[in-house]
């Protein structure tokens, strides 16, 4: 079974049809990146399947359960976590605060044994350290312990970014939804973000669905590549299976590109 | 992995630790707040003006103590849901007067009950939360602005209940029933009774007070710090990312407003308990205004902070009570408010020459001033709203001047023979003053909403 499925999922704002009867699948262990132009509907099919909004019509099942219109908590809890495209920290938080407020009834102990400060507590809140120092650790040094209790809003937008990251595998997900987690980053520290992608899923055994534009990091990490264009996808393959494809080099470059269609994708195929 | 980050960052950091250190005058003090557990920082002061009231204080002055403390409990409560969860609950004394109510009527001849403390107490923060349920329940989708009405208008229906309650109809019985006591309130309640013994003098109250200031303090700095506290703090930052990260949303509103109304609840028993009366004007609009002068004074979501700007506000009027002691605190702290905000240098050499003329212009015309007075009021606010728009050195130096000499006429003439007006004018300039100088507060933390 898919770990997510997507079933002809279509959204409107209004009268604005913004996806089209979408469908795709996520399995175990995958890395799927959605790419398309800007305003393709991307950040919306991800906020549908977090929770942020009720498809207009169409199923999303999380292994083989509707997740449609769950509460976003909800859908949390059952292992979809996410960072967000406009970046959406606890601003004046620490940096460790960040990570562990996630914690709070996923940890095993209740208030009332904080209030009295168990050693069950004390473990448990050990235990959410350790994993926070450990999520923080991914990013090396640049989320070290001198920056644990630094207010968020004092992080770098690449910072932030990765704080994001960090946090939502807090929550321990299944798959793992990143919208553009490299925008705002320069050449090398996408070079380093990918090889942290790469690695995501056997490390922690989740599956990833990545939104990006940066097409040197979805050749990358992405091991299928769906291509949505005014709501809908277009295609739906390997990287080099759809930079080959006529249909996207159109969409991503426009009428100019359909009078060469023999023209060979930019990129070398892996 | 180990480039070095660019500059801003580092910068932005920089200047965290500077600010902390030098260019702020509360710098040290807060920093001293930060790293000390806030049970220690206040307890130790606490303890130390306990001990002096207890052995130099008079009734009056363990009276004055007595309601900082609660006014202490109440603030922490507020600044609860105010500053750690971000719920804006203008309805907080609502709780105060349902706690406060509740044990009254378990506790007094009103209806012939006389329950025993361990059951009077938490029936009355039962039904402080009770009535946060109650109101957060439906108020659960509303957000900052919408909430605060609804929890306003919330609160006076509960003053309007205690008022109107003394004549509740009981149609099967063909009687009517005084629940509230109306405007009169409810007289004689039974002072908390545990193992035989019972508070007697102000001194006795103080401790019981003192001790459940402690008691709520402990137990509020450590909620802050569980994840409970975490949890709400993340809710106030980004209620949308704090529910895609798995965060009950819902109840976690729940909790801080049930939290606060218990808070308040507790309070509110204790203080009808301490007055041996409770009345409808006990909940006005006045203590809820001065709760939230005190967590705004003190910083939001600090509990030290709600301590420290509460008893400040305890003491406030009482000092103002005292002519003598009023015209001190004005001046003195005027002078200093001038030397301390930079943008006034020249004035606030002017400060103590202008005052002197008016002082002394006010206490030797003998003559009725009631009039000049009442113009010199009225002046006030106009000279003020003109000063920022004078930008020439020396007129703005002389305006400043004269703003100085008709705030000192105004205040000799009218406003130190009415604490009533003065009371809440001061309060308000000091708020205003401390927003603008310092708007995190005394112990709050510096918060950015947009980078
Ligand atoms: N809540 C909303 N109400 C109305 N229109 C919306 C809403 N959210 C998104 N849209 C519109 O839907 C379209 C797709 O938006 P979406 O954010 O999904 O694009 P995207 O593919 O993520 O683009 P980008 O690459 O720029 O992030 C846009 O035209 C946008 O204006
Ligand atoms: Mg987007």
């Amino acid at each position: 079974m898919s770990l997510l499925m997507c079933d002809q999922l279509t959204m409107a704002f209004g009268g604005l049809q913004v996806l089209r009867g979408l469908s795709f699948a996520v399995e175990p262990g995958q890395i799927v990146a959605l790419i398309g132009p800007n305003g393709a509907g991307k950040t919306t099919a991800l906020n549908l399947i977090s929770g942020l909004g009720r498809p207009t019509s169409g199923a999303i099942r999380l292994e083989g359960r509707s997740i449609a219109g769950l509460a976003p908590a909800a859908i949390s809890q059952l292992g979809v976590a996410r960072n967000f495209q406009s970046l959406r920290l606890f601003l004046n938080m620490s940096v460790l605060e960040n990570m562990t407020a996630v914690g709070y009834r996923r940890a095993r102990t209740n208030t009332l044994q904080a209030v009295l400060w168990t050693p069950a507590f004390r473990r448990d809140a050990a235990l959410w350290r350790a994993r926070a120092e450990e999520l923080l650790g991914l990013f090396g040094s640049r989320l070290g312990p001198h920056r644990y209790d630094q207010p968020a809003y004092s992080l770098s937008y690449a910072n932030r970014r990765r704080l994001e990251i960090a946090r939502a595998l807090m929550t321990r997900p299944k798959l793992l939804l990143l919208d553009e987690p490299a925008a705002g980053m320069n050449p090398h520290e996408t070079d380093e973000l990918a090889a942290l992608i790469a690695a995501l899923p056997r490390r922690f055994g989740l599956a990833i669905l990545l939104i990006e534009h940066d097409m040197g990091l979805v050749e990358r990490v992405a091991d299928q590549v769906i291509v949505l264009d005014h709501g809908a996808a277009i295609a739906v393959g390997s990287f080099a299976e759809v930079t080959a494809d006529h249909q996207v080099i159109a969409a991503y470059l426009g009428q100019s590109a359909r009078a060469a269609p023999d023209e060979p994708p930019e990129e070398e195929a892996p | 992995m180990n480039t070095p980050t660019i500059g801003h960052e580092e910068w932005a950091v920089e200047l965290e630790a500077r600010r902390d250190w030098r260019r702020d005058r509360w710098g040290w003090l807060q920093h001293q707040a930060r790293q000390a557990p806030s049970a220690a920082l206040v307890g130790l002061p606490l303890a130390l003006a306990l001990a002096l009231a207890l052995l130099f204080g008079n009734d009056y002055i363990l009276r004055v103590a007595g309601t900082a403390c609660i006014y202490g409990v109440l603030a922490m409560g507020l600044t609860l849901v105010v500053g750690q969860a971000g719920l804006l609950d203008l309805g907080y004394v609502a709780y105060f007067g349902v706690g406060a109510y509740a044990y009254a009527l378990l506790a007094s001849p009103q209806l012939g009950l006389h329950t025993p403390i361990w059951l009077a107490l938490p029936a009355a923060i039962g039904a402080a939360m009770a009535a946060g349920l109650l109101l957060g329940v439906p108020g659960l989708r509303l957000n900052d602005d919408y909430l605060g009405i609804v929890t306003l208008g919330f609160g006076q229906v509960i003053v309007l209940l205690a008022l109107k309650l003394d004549r509740l109809a009981l149609p099967w019985a063909g009687a009517t029933l005084d629940l509230t006591g109306g405007p009169n309130g409810i007289l004689g309640i039974d002072p908390p009774r545990l193992l035989g013994w019972a508070p007697a003098t102000q001194g006795h109250w103080l401790l019981v007070l003192a001790a459940t200031l402690l008691a709520v303090l402990a137990l509020a700095s450590r909620v802050v710090d569980a994840p409970l506290g975490q949890a709400w703090r993340a809710l106030r930052e980004d209620p949308l990312a704090a529910a895609a990260m798995g965060l009950p949303v819902t109840r976690l509103r729940l909790l801080a407003v049930s939290s606060g109304a218990a808070i308040a609840g507790l309070a509110g028993a204790l203080f009808a308990g301490w007055q041996g009366a409770i009345f409808p004007v006990n909940l006005d609009l006045s203590l809820l205004l001065t709760l939230y002068a005190a967590i705004l004074i003190g910083g939001l979501g600090s509990l030290p902070g709600a301590l420290v700007g509460a008893a400040l506000l305890a003491a406030l009027p009482e000092i103002l009570r005292d002519p003598a002691l009023g015209r001190a605190l004005v001046y003195g702290g005027g002078a200093l408010a001038l030397i301390l905000w930079r943008r006034w240098p020249g004035a606030a050499l002017l400060a103590a020459g202008g005052c002197g003329i008016a002082i002394a212009a006010s206490l030797a015309t003998q003559a009725d001033v009631t009039l000049a007075g009442n113009l010199a009021l009225v002046a006030l606010p106009i000279v003020l709203a003109a000063l920022p728009l004078v930008r020439r050195p020396w007129q703005r130096l002389g305006l400043q001047a004269f703003t100085l000499v008709l705030a000192t006429f105004a205040w000799e003439t009218r406003l130190a023979a009415e604490p009533g007006l003065a009371r809440p004018l001061l309060l308000g300039v000091a708020l205003i003053a401390m927003l603008i100088v310092r708007p995190h507060g005394l112990f709050g933390r510096q918060r950015v909403t947009v980078v």
